[in-house]
């Protein structure tokens, strides 16, 4: 019973947390709220679960099952990389905002990057599974499309998510402006820290097998050795990564 | 001297004195005044959504709503899917009603989740419920609006042997209707205290996307098939209106060369 009515209770919290209310999110990050956090890391397992694996069912239940598990890591990946450099240069900037606040902001980012994946997973499901099966005539080109609205509409999310949070940043920072400053450290961050992690647990490693089993492949394959713009001429032009 | 300029909208626009009402409606505040007639509900979907919306959200008759507006989106989906049908006759007069009504449920259906995202970032502050509603009457607004293109349809269906003809006939006037209802939906947004609508133009766009996607996933609306759904051959919509539109041309070819 009291679990459910923490549940219920946080569910209520999702349309205030993709508003960006500044009074939920500064009662989070100061810690006001009890299990705010373990919230924030459940929608990003869940929200990113679902959003891979209506990616990866494209190619079966093998490849939906992979990809649901590698698309959270990739994300609580990113983060905890992310945590360390934003961390470190809000704190040489003097913005006010320390190294846990940072880590609390970056997850409820990411929690409402997670919302917002979630929530479009039954259309991308549907275009998964109405597409042409690889192999078939013409599908590359469309898998191609696909695969390269996914890459915009996880960037978009992740931007659209961090946007929520600047009204709360630019208030807790020690001025306006470094509130902006520590803003778009988090938007450079995640996209430069967030990039190669996805080249590095790219789909084409993940053919077969576990993903923990995979992973370990893909690293210990050296994938440095391939240019990370290979990951997206492949995609326009022929061997598809999925 | 002072002038005064009053702004004067082309469609139906609540006064600032009227959204307020409408936000805290009188105890004797009633929705459908003049009774629950069709020609009346009708007249208030298409005259005054937005009181179904403000009705939906400050009152517990959220979920009626939803469903006797979704009810009459159904009922009047199937009048258009039989008319739709007539150009086939045979099955298609009721496989035509059954995958109009259920493409365009599921299409609803997948997008509902976004749109209350999108809303929310988009700044709205209402009740999941609402956007259930307001989906409804977008659906009724749209049912009601093709049902006013049946008549349109038959007579292309009754003089034309073209299948792709009236397959591109119906694409426009879907592609009208739901940008008529999605004008309107960006009118109830901006009317709840939406502040940003880029999200809901994304939205928009997707939403569009599926229906157009769902020709091709549940082909053929128009023409003749004895199977009710296609899994076999999967294929996007612009190949499928590619190849539609290739036969076509090549049909008339060979028309041609004939004669």
């Amino acid at each position: 019973m009291k679990l459910s009515n923490s549940i219920f209770r946080f569910l209520s919290h999702t349309g205030p947390l993709c508003r960006g209310e500044e009074v939920l999110i500064t009662n989070w990050i100061k810690g006001e709220e009890k299990g705010a956090l373990l919230y924030c890391v459940v929608l990003i397992a869940v929200g990113c679960s679902a959003y891979g694996f209506s990616i990866g069912v494209h190619n079966g239940w093998e490849m939906a099952a992979n990809v649901s598990g590698k698309l959270p890591a990739i994300i609580f990946l990113t983060l905890s990389v992310s945590v360390l450099f934003c961390g470190a240069l809000s704190s040489f900037m003097r913005s006010g905002i320390g190294f846990l606040a940072n880590l609390k902001f970056l997850l409820i980012g990411f929690a409402i990057m997670g919302l917002i994946l979630s929530s479009l997973s039954p259309i991308s499901f549907f275009a998964s599974i109405a597409a042409p099966s690889p192999g078939s005539p013409g599908s590359h080109t469309i898998h191609s499309t696909i695969l390269i609205l996914h890459t915009v509409f996880i960037v978009s999310a992740g931007f659209q998510a961090h946007a929520c949070l600047l009204k709360s940043v630019r208030s807790l920072a020690a001025t306006p402006s470094a509130g902006n400053r520590v803003f778009y450290t988090w938007i450079a961050c995640n996209l430069m820290i967030g990039a190669p992690v996805f080249w590095v647990l790219h789909p084409d490693s993940l053919r077969a097998g576990s993903f923990i089993q995979t992973s370990f492949q893909a690293i210990s394959l050296n994938p440095f050795t391939a240019q990370f713009s290979d990951f997206f001429s492949n995609m326009l032009t022929s061997n598809p990564l999925i | 001297m002072t002038e005064e300029h009053t702004t004067t909208y082309p469609y139906e626009h609540p006064s600032i004195e009227e959204s307020v009402s409408a936000l805290h409606p009188s105890e004797d505040f009633d929705l459908l005044e003049g009774g629950s007639t069709a020609p009346n509900v009708i007249s208030k979907i298409l005259k005054t959504p937005l009181a179904f919306i403000l009705e939906s959200e400050n009152t517990e008759k959220g979920v009626g709503i939803a469903f006797k507006l979704l009810l009459l989106a159904i009922v009047t989906f199937g009048v258009f899917g039989v008319v739709v049908g007539m150009f086939s006759w045979g099955q298609q007069i009721w496989m035509a009603p059954l995958k109009i009504i259920g493409g365009l449920l599921f299409s609803c259906l997948i997008c509902m989740p976004s749109l209350y995202i999108f809303s929310c970032l988009g700044g709205l502050d209402s009740k999941f419920i609402t956007i259930v509603g307001m989906v409804s009457l977008m659906m009724a607004l749209a049912g009601f609006l093709l049902i006013g293109f049946a008549p349109l349809v038959w007579l292309f269906s009754a003089s034309s042997q073209s299948s792709t003809i009236v397959g591109g006939l119906l694409i426009f006037i879907w592609l009208a209707t739901v940008g008529f209802c999605l004008f309107r939906l960006f009118r109830v947004g901006s009317a709840l205290g939406m502040t940003n609508t880029g999200q809901l133009t994304v939205w928009s766009v997707i939403f569009v996307l599926v229906t157009l996607q769902m020709t091709t996933s549940l082909r053929p609306i128009v023409g003749t098939d004895n199977d009710l759904l296609q899994f076999e051959e999967k294929k996007g919509f612009l190949t499928y209106w590619g190849e539609q539109l290739e036969n076509q041309s090549m049909g008339e070819n060979m028309q041609l060369s004939n004669n």
